[in-house]
């Protein structure tokens, strides 16, 4: 059965749904080098408190809002102080995104019918968030400190995963404890 | 310096169960730091069952049951997945290299395992070491197998004996592969990891011994010789998993998402490192059982100094009266005491660490041969500092008890003494 044209390229992102729990987000952390990714997926109910479409301006505002505090990656992930990493680059994306510029043209009906339709409990979004930090010293990257728990009260536990050079691992983060030593 | 003396010719008088006492502290505290040690050791050889591969690929199920079937052959695949899928991902321009596994078939309760010959180059355990041979070499021919130090020291084989694989995974199978035997070209050093209970062959044998079978019993009537099956196309259908090193440790992520959301066949690619982690979350609660064990034992050896030292009074009390003749004030006698205690729990811990550094430095060897862990010679960690530091202070804290009551009877008895 496998390889057979029916799995066409967008047919299996209909069926195929990723585990989705709210109040839960993954975090993946890679070094190599003094390269470090790091990689944030969360549902948005996490980060801006609904995952339908933007539709009322206070609905743009919470994202933009949301966006900008992700977007501030040194101020969301502090390794320790020797390693010396500073965040370079950052992209945030989600399928609520892509929407925010159409809003503004003309599908103000649609949009509330599908306003309607997602309190219904149908839609899912994620966030997601990559960044890249590069480190002066990888070698004595011990730590860790993650505050996204403090910028978006909705987010209750992070399962991280790391792979450090030769070393991979794995946490699970909390508001309390919310340091992982690698 | 003349009480010192004193205290030092009364701890002479009563050498036998000073010994004992300090005897039951060493011993104690050997025991404590040495499981300490040794869990942490037995820990990181866990995590490196092993090393240098990056992600473990499967049928879609769950971590640890893939990281189980596949690294420690315990249970079953759910599904194995197809030959197609697996030179798809192979071909990823992040993947290194891969190794692939084909696991369902024993010798005599052993495990059997197809593969080709990037596992002998590929496979790492423990702190980056690769297997080696103890004799022989990797497979060439088809029929050639590959044994585990355990396959080979149980079942007694040597280089050149003939094997017959049984289909299946029981200890006892009547379905054997017994028109195919294998010859035993290579045997492997131990390794301390799943690796040495394993038969190895190639996926290409793996094949060869099913040509004429079907849903696990031969087709009757249907018989092909082991030399007509080496004349017959033997690529594989299906495997039941693969190892995947890769260029660049950063693309880990990256892989693991391409592989979960591979259309054609639903995977599941896991980051072995994270997976032992959570098996070891598991299983590892009996390691805390063993510290705790063993710190009772410290507290034990601690409450027999307490008797000692308490029983020691008694017969101590006319000592303590000619001291306080001789101008000692009460708080010397208090002193006296807990200097003993003190003394006693430093030296047990003294000898304690000197006789773990022993036993190490004999067993280390014998260790790392039998069981694969390799125990560091190191000076303490700071974990076994802080150990170190509550047994001395327990020490001292259970040492305040004799010595608060030889300083109340001092009080009491003065010079005279009524016993």
């Amino acid at each position: 059965m496998s390889g057979t044209p029916l799995a066409v390229e967008h047919d299996h992102e209909h069926r195929r749904h990723g585990a989705h729990v709210h109040g839960v987000a993954a975090l993946n952390l890679a070094l190599e080098g003094n390269e470090v990714q790091i990689e944030l997926g969360s549902p948005a109910a996490n980060i801006v408190g609904f995952e339908h479409a933007p539709s009322s301006p206070d609905d743009h505002a919470a994202l933009d809002k949301a966006v900008a505090t992700l977007e501030d990656g040194d101020t969301l992930f502090r390794f320790n102080a020797d390693a010396g990493c500073r965040m370079e680059t950052v992209t945030v994306t989600s399928e609520m995104l892509d929407g925010e510029h159409d809003n503004h043209d003309g599908h103000a009906h649609n949009e509330s019918e599908e306003h309607e339709h997602d309190h219904a409990g149908e839609t899912h979004s994620d966030i997601e968030a990559a960044y890249h930090f590069e480190c002066e010293a990888p070698d004595t990257l011990r730590r860790l400190t993650v505050e996204v728990f403090e910028a978006f009260p909705g987010m209750e536990e992070i399962k991280v995963q790391y792979v450090i050079e030769r070393k991979q691992g794995a946490a699970s983060l909390t508001a309390k404890d919310h340091v992982v030593r690698f | 310096m003349a009480i010192l003396s004193l205290a030092w010719k009364s701890l002479l008088n009563r050498r036998f169960t000073a010994l004992l006492t300090l005897a039951s502290i060493a011993l104690s505290v050997t025991l404590l730091v040495g499981v300490e040690r040794l869990r942490t050791e037995a820990r990181a050889s866990f995590a490196n069952t092993l090393s240098g591969t990056d992600l473990i690929v499967g049928a879609r199920s769950g971590p640890v049951q893939l990281l189980l079937y596949s690294v420690f052959r315990i249970g079953d695949a759910t599904n194995n997945l197809s030959w197609e899928s697996y030179q798809d991902i192979a071909a990823h321009p992040k993947v290194a290299w891969t190794v692939p596994i084909s696991l369902g078939d024993s010798h005599r309760g052993f495990r059997v395992l197809g593969t080709t010959e990037a596992y002998f180059e590929h496979y790492r355990y423990g702190r980056d070491r690769r297997l080696s041979f103890e004799e022989g070499q990797p497979f060439s021919d088809l029929y050639d197998a590959v044994l585990g130090a355990e396959v080979a020291d149980t079942l007694g084989y040597q280089i050149g004996d003939a094997i017959i694989v049984a289909h299946g995974a029981g200890e006892v199978s009547f379905a054997k592969h017994d028109d195919k035997p294998f010859r035993v070209l290579g045997i492997l050093e131990r390794t301390g990891t799943p690796v040495d209970r394993t038969v190895h062959v190639s996926l290409e044998a793996i094949e060869a011994i099913h040509v004429d079978w079907q849903s696990g019993a031969p087709i009757p009537g249907l018989s092909i010789s082991a030399d007509q099956a080496r004349a017959m196309d033997l690529t594989p259908k299906a495997i039941t998993a693969f190892l995947v090193g890769l260029e660049s440790k950063i693309a880990t992520f990256q892989v693991q998402r391409f592989v979960n959301e591979y259309p054609e066949e639903p995977l599941l690619a896991i980051l072995p490192g994270v997976a032992l982690s959570q098996l070891w979350d598991l299983i590892g609660v009996a390691e805390n059982v063993l510290l705790i064990v063993s710190a009772f034992v410290v507290v034990v050896s601690l409450f027999g100094m307490l008797t000692a030292l308490l029983t020691s009074l008694n017969e101590r009390r006319r000592e303590m009266a000619i001291l306080r003749s001789v101008g000692a004030r009460p708080g010397h006698v208090f002193a006296l005491i807990m200097g003993e205690a003190g003394f006693l729990t430093l030296l047990g811990v003294l000898s304690g660490m000197a006789l773990l550094y022993l036993a190490l430095i004999a067993g280390q060897p014998l260790i790392e041969r039998r069981f694969g862990i390799f125990v560091p010679i190191g000076g303490p960690t700071p974990y076994e500092w802080g150990l170190l530091g509550a047994v001395i202070a327990a020490g001292f804290l259970v040492g305040s008890i004799p010595s608060y009551r030889a300083y109340r009877l001092s009080l009491a008895d003065g010079l005279a003494v009524r016993i």
